[in-house]
């Protein structure tokens, strides 16, 4: 646990930080995004992470990263991204849906699967992300499929994330706020609402019906002898409310008379279970 | 056009995005030279997109109108390595007491010269703001302006000692030490030997009746006035934000035009909505939005409030 202030402190990277590398690859009209975590280790496998939502991407960004910079420590390369239309990537939000995304998925898959030497390519989705992971995997792309709080569908990630446009709607006058139900059926009449900064569009709430988790996916589960292998992780209170806002913090301490929040909490037990079924899943396939 | 840049500053490695359309047209000499670009700091935890991606959407605009647009995740946070503390608020501590200061300061000038720049305007938003206005101290002249969003005025209260020694008023510090000094030399035989001599130390007096003139000076505009702060007050931002007006920075601050928000800013003696030609300041309240600007079509008014201010203070000379 980090305490001290950090004003005069320069921070020890490692080797491995040194050599991470961002770029954009050119995606139709678009630039998207990317980060490469190198591993100075032989190459295990390589991690495509596959982010969460516009809206839940800032609030998961620091564990995201940290996992990926973990994954890399321990001989997976690693490769993360951004949507078009969200974060890094360009584009407009309103211009780009899941269809859209799984494309940009794909994309990423195309990119890291061209790279040498081969090796496994694991799909891990964290949220959203698990939703594009599910589609791609059963397109028969990737070793391993992980997913980390994987939403039942997109329409009910999407009915979710409406409480974030209720919360502000409160600083506007009472005669225009809405319920869920409410702003739900505003899209289902062609209009388009503002949900923290992003433009929901008619577009993104039909498209999002098509997306199931585990609805169009081959379900090949681990069986020994299978080539492949989906997982959905189960993530300890910690992990799950610093990656998806699930539940109280569990580690609760006060300062200056409230309860103090977690920004960067430490996640190794979470990292190192994960990790050890990947290495475990990994070499069961290759022994198959 | 984006562009990632990867910058290696005194030991930190920062990860930024830097949005110019005109870099990849323009022959290499007559890229930059005149030309003046923005900085865009996050607030807080949060990627430089900023929440809502309002820091990228900004950069596109200011892109489209011809300034090159930086924006940068500070040490251990977004793409940047380096150690953040466990807890939001003792991060948001350090962040306030200016932990991100000497990281901003070599990039602003590693930025300068490696772009060949004129000058920054640096924005940020919250606590980004606060590192912002940090910039200030360096009194480089590369920096010509600064966009304020939210600026947080308070220390963050936390049971680290740090706090406390963050929050220590520096100026009254650096005054007493002053006067400490003045009598010394006012008792000494020597000090008034080399004032008859025409030896005395001429930036000594002028520095002190300077500084003197505007204690004083401060202390008559305040009659009247507001004149104890909260005890979480950040005095050490206090100063930088009286040493923009000193100085006569242009500045624009966006805050949220609310009832509870103006209250807050007027509990550190500021005046919330009220621009002041004179020292450069042009402070707009947004209305009908919440802290991170962008409900109630905020994003948009923030960016062209942003846009607006830039081509009236620093115009783009047609070349």
């Amino acid at each position: 646990m980090k305490t001290s202030n950090l004003k005069d402190s320069v921070p020890k990277l490692s080797n491995a930080e040194k050599l991470e590398k961002a770029e954009y690859l050119t995606v139709g009209h678009e630039q998207m995004y990317i980060v490469l975590h190198p591993t100075e280790l032989p190459v295990r496998a390589r991690v495509l992470l596959a982010g969460p939502f516009a809206s839940e991407r800032p609030h998961r960004y620091i564990p995201w990263v940290r996992w990926a910079r973990y994954l890399a420590s321990h001989g997976f390369e690693v490769m993360r991204f951004d949507y078009r239309g969200v974060g890094e990537s360009t584009g407009r939000f309103e211009d780009y849906s899941f269809q859209s995304w799984s494309e940009d998925l794909r994309h990423c898959s195309n990119w890291l699967l061209k790279r040498s030497p081969s090796a496994p390519l694991v799909i891990h989705g964290l949220g959203m992300g698990a939703l594009l992971g599910d589609r791609l995997f059963a397109q028969d792309i990737g070793n391993v499929l992980l997913a980390w709080l994987p939403p039942k569908s997109a329409r009910e990630m999407l009915y979710d994330q409406l409480k974030i446009k209720m919360a502000n709607n409160f600083i506007l006058p009472a005669n225009e706020r809405k319920t869920r139900d409410q702003f739900i059926n505003d899209l289902e009449n062609g209009q388009v609402i503002e949900v923290e900064g992003h433009n929901w569009t008619p577009l993104l709430w039909s498209e999002a019906a098509d997306f199931v988790f585990g609805d169009g996916a081959v379900s090949i589960q681990y069986s020994g002898k299978s080539q492949r292998s989906c997982y959905v992780g189960q993530l300890d209170a910690l992990a799950a409310h610093t990656l998806g806002g699930v539940g109280p913090s569990p580690l609760r301490a006060t300062g200056g008379g409230h309860t103090m929040r977690l920004v960067n909490p430490d996640l190794s037990p979470c990292f190192e279970e994960t990790t050890r079924w990947l290495i475990n899943t990994l070499s069961n396939l290759e022994a198959s | 056009m984006r562009q990632v840049l990867k910058l290696d500053l005194d030991g930190y490695l920062l990860f930024g995005t830097l949005h110019d359309r005109d870099s990849s047209l323009l022959p290499h000499h007559r890229q930059n030279s005149q030309r003046i670009g923005v900085l865009l700091l996050s607030f807080g935890q949060q990627p430089r997109s900023w929440v809502g991606d309002l820091g990228s959407s900004i950069a596109d605009r200011l892109d489209a109108l011809g300034y090159p647009t930086f924006r940068f995740d500070m040490p251990g946070l977004g793409d940047s390595p380096g150690d953040i503390p466990v807890y939001l608020e003792e991060l948001w501590r350090d962040i306030l007491g200016g932990a991100h200061e000497r990281p901003l300061h070599a990039l602003c000038e590693d930025l300068t010269r490696r772009f060949s720049l004129k000058g920054l305007v640096v924005g940020g938003f919250c606590g980004g703001a606060v590192t912002a206005l940090y910039s200030v101290n360096a009194l480089s002249p590369q920096m010509l302006g600064l966009v304020l969003f939210e600026p947080e005025m308070a220390l963050v209260r936390t049971y680290s000692p740090a706090a406390t020694t963050s929050s220590a008023p520096l100026t009254v510090e650096a005054f007493q030490e002053r006067v400490d000094l003045l009598w010394r030399r006012i008792s000494s035989a020597r000090s008034w030997r080399r004032l008859i001599n025409a030896k005395a130390d001429f930036k000594y007096w002028v520095k002190l009746w300077h500084e003197l003139f505007y204690f004083s000076a401060s202390k008559f505009a305040r009659i009247g006035q507001r004149t104890k702060l909260p005890p979480e007050t950040n005095h050490r931002m206090l100063n930088s934000w009286q040493l923009a007006r000193r100085l006569c920075i242009p500045t624009l601050v966006l805050t949220v035009g609310s009832q509870n928000r103006s209250k807050y800013y007027r509990a550190y003696g500021l005046q919330p909505g009220i621009s002041d030609m004179k020292s450069k300041l042009r402070w707009v309240e947004i209305p009908n939005t919440t802290h991170a600007m962008l409900t109630g079509g905020a994003k948009e008014a923030v960016g062209k409030q942003f846009e607006s201010w830039i081509s009236e203070n620093f115009p783009i000379e047609s070349s």
